[in-house]
């Protein structure tokens, strides 16, 4: 996508709230060994999704970006307790709790990383189809089940859609697996689609085509939330980026803002190290010194701040609240106090 | 004279064979090869998964043998080497791979796998193996008190410092890095950037940077070779692939690759 149809998007750099369908709130997840607390995967997590919109959460590994996407689909394996809540439209839930389970699929579409392990592979795409239809939209006929899954798969670009429904996984190639299981997870017309890593396992032209796709489907006003480790291609494709690092939201805004004048020392580290690539000297990176602290090891206060440049006496004391030094993003650091 | 020479270099697969086992259906993964690796450079090797780069570089380690072609390291002929007398070259040519905990024996210390290669392929006395361990991890930035441990309590990025460390400690003269920080944080990507070219800087070591990303292989090579297909369809100087790309290929691995707001971001 150039740069120009960047700009022609027509998506307003900051919407209103009036204007998100999905809201999370201070989520959090724990996990339980037996009746004892093992540790804090996710402490704190905003993250709210507008129509059209699309907003990518980006992270290192570790951080719980992942199981913040499981706990808004109540989808967190059982040794997990969720906190928070999540706002669906008018409606909010306890993260917590069953109804999630009504959302999930019909408001929410999920697609997960590796599409051969999502996608069963003893049955005909035709049947997953016909399944998703019945499930979630109460199609019973066949032939209008394949109708639609034509329509589907037609809608996210699979060349010959007739002919790739009689064919099992194994036989799409990596990039038609991966437009099959979006097509799978826009069967329940949600309006939400949830994309974990969703190109990690593509070459690199075919991640631009599935990035392609999704601003496509953005247009057409399907919020995306997309989730990835990968902050240049995060900034080139969304609207909005959530910065996690160890279980907390530290930085949120306009895409275009949050690159061009990133506040938390975090993210201009990351931009650093991403944006030296491209320069054409060689020469030695900037680098975030130390190591992503795991989940049962977090240091206290903010968990950055052994790693921070900026590191004041306050901060292994207490997680700083959002300060909003640059108009639209909103910064969990303490330095940025005086400037928010 | 070149480090490393291929000419012609080719290996076949053979899928299916009739009932003669005559072969019907081949895969050409290495078509046709020729690569020269001039001392202390960098040449990055780009293209998308399946177009040969790991068995070329398998090729080069002597893992695989080749159907055609021929390999020279310092102008002797090594590709048709008997195993007892390719051993010896092996400390030359070195490997480091992308999933260092794939890669590592579990049920190894850091300091055995890190030692492996000397106890096998030289015959240093233990005293000198356990000092030249100790000194490749000081080289690395790995604290000694980790020799002791298993690859699990490790972090990823500290694995892969044990299995740069692993290459190391033989005093190669080329290393294959394939995909070497794909599996890595973006903020320990950098840090082992920084790490392979200082030492080969120090070490004055030869590297084959093999990858995907189009970006980093342009920001550390010398050199740039664009395979296609088992066939490398573009070579010049980095600067040259990267700007003015002749093969329509690599055209459009640079235009998926292109990042253009953070390339125009500047560092604050």
């Amino acid at each position: 996508m150039s740069r120009a149809d960047a700009k022609s998007r027509g998506v307003p750099e900051t919407v209103g709230q009036s204007d998100q369908i999905l809201n999370v709130r201070n989520l959090s997840v724990e996990f339980y060994q037996g009746s004892t607390r093992a540790f804090h995967a996710v402490v704190d997590a905003n993250v709210s999704v507008g129509s059209g919109e699309m907003v990518g959460m980006v992270g290192e590994s570790g951080c719980g970006k992942t199981l913040s996407a499981l706990a808004l689909l109540g989808l967190t394996p059982p040794a997990a307790r969720c906190g928070g809540t999540i706002e669906y439209r008018s409606n909010a839930f306890q993260a917590d709790s069953r109804a999630l389970k009504k959302l999930r699929g019909r408001q929410i579409g999920m697609i997960f990383q590796e599409p051969m392990t999502a996608l069963n592979p003893v049955f005909s795409l035709d049947r997953q189809f016909r399944e998703a239809l019945r499930y979630l939209r109460g199609i019973h006929d066949r032939r209008k089940a394949h109708t639609v899954s034509v329509e589907l798969l037609d809608r996210v670009g699979l060349e010959r859609p007739e002919r790739r429904l009689a064919q099992f996984p194994h036989q799409l190639s990596g990039g038609q697996r991966q437009r099959a299981m979006i097509a799978l997870a826009l069967a329940g017309e949600p309006d939400i689609l949830v994309a974990d890593e969703p190109t990690t396992a593509l070459d690199a032209t075919l991640e631009r085509r599935i990035m392609d796709l999704f601003r496509e489907l953005a247009n057409e006003g399907l919020g995306i939330l997309m989730i990835s480790h990968d902050l240049p291609l995060v900034a080139e494709v969304s609207d909005r980026i959530v910065v996690m690092y160890s279980g907390y939201t530290v930085e949120t805004g306009p895409a275009i803002r949050l690159t061009e004048t990133p506040q938390h020392p975090y993210t201009r580290g990351l931009l650093a190290s991403a944006s030296a690539i491209f320069s054409r000297e060689r020469g030695r990176l900037p680098v975030i010194p130390g190591e992503v602290p795991s989940p049962e090891h977090r240091p206290s206060g903010c968990p950055f701040h052994p790693r921070c440049p900026e590191r004041e006496a306050r901060c292994d004391r207490d997680f700083p609240p959002d300060f909003e030094p640059v108009s639209g993003l909103r910064t969990a650091c303490w330095a940025r106090e005086a400037d928010g | 004279m070149s480090l490393l020479r291929t000419t012609k270099l080719a290996k076949h697969f053979v899928l299916e064979k009739d009932f003669l086992g005559r072969p019907t259906e081949v895969e050409r993964a290495v078509d046709g090869v020729d690569l020269t690796l001039e001392d202390n450079e960098i040449l990055g090797l780009v293209g998308e998964s399946g177009c040969g780069k790991t068995t070329l570089a398998r090729l080069l380690l002597g893992i695989l043998r080749p159907t055609r072609g021929e390999i020279h390291l310092e102008g002797d002929r090594i590709d048709h080497l008997p195993a007892k007398r390719f051993r010896r070259l092996r400390p030359k040519i070195q490997a480091v791979f992308q999933d260092p905990s794939e890669s590592l024996n579990p049920r190894f210390t850091i300091g055995d796998s890190i030692g492996e290669g000397l106890r096998h392929l030289t015959s240093l006395s233990r005293g000198d193996i356990i000092r030249r361990v100790h000194e490749g991890m000081d080289r690395v930035g790995l604290p000694p008190a980790i020799a002791d441990r298993y690859p699990h309590q490790l972090s990823g990025g500290q694995r892969q410092r044990v299995g740069i460390a692993r290459a190391l400690v033989l005093k190669p003269r080329l290393v294959i890095l394939d995909e070497p920080t794909s599996a890595l944080d973006v903020s320990i990507q950098a840090q082992i950037i920084n790490l392979l070219l200082d030492l080969k800087e120090e070490d004055r070591l030869t590297y084959l940077f093999i990858s995907h990303d189009l970006n980093l292989v342009q920001y550390i090579s010398d050199r740039i070779g664009v395979m296609v297909d088992g066939r490398i369809v573009e070579m010049g100087p980095a600067r040259e692939v990267g700007e003015a790309p002749r093969h329509p290929e690599t055209r459009a691995l640079l235009e998926a690759v292109s990042r253009e707001r953070v390339a125009g971001a500047s560092p604050p």
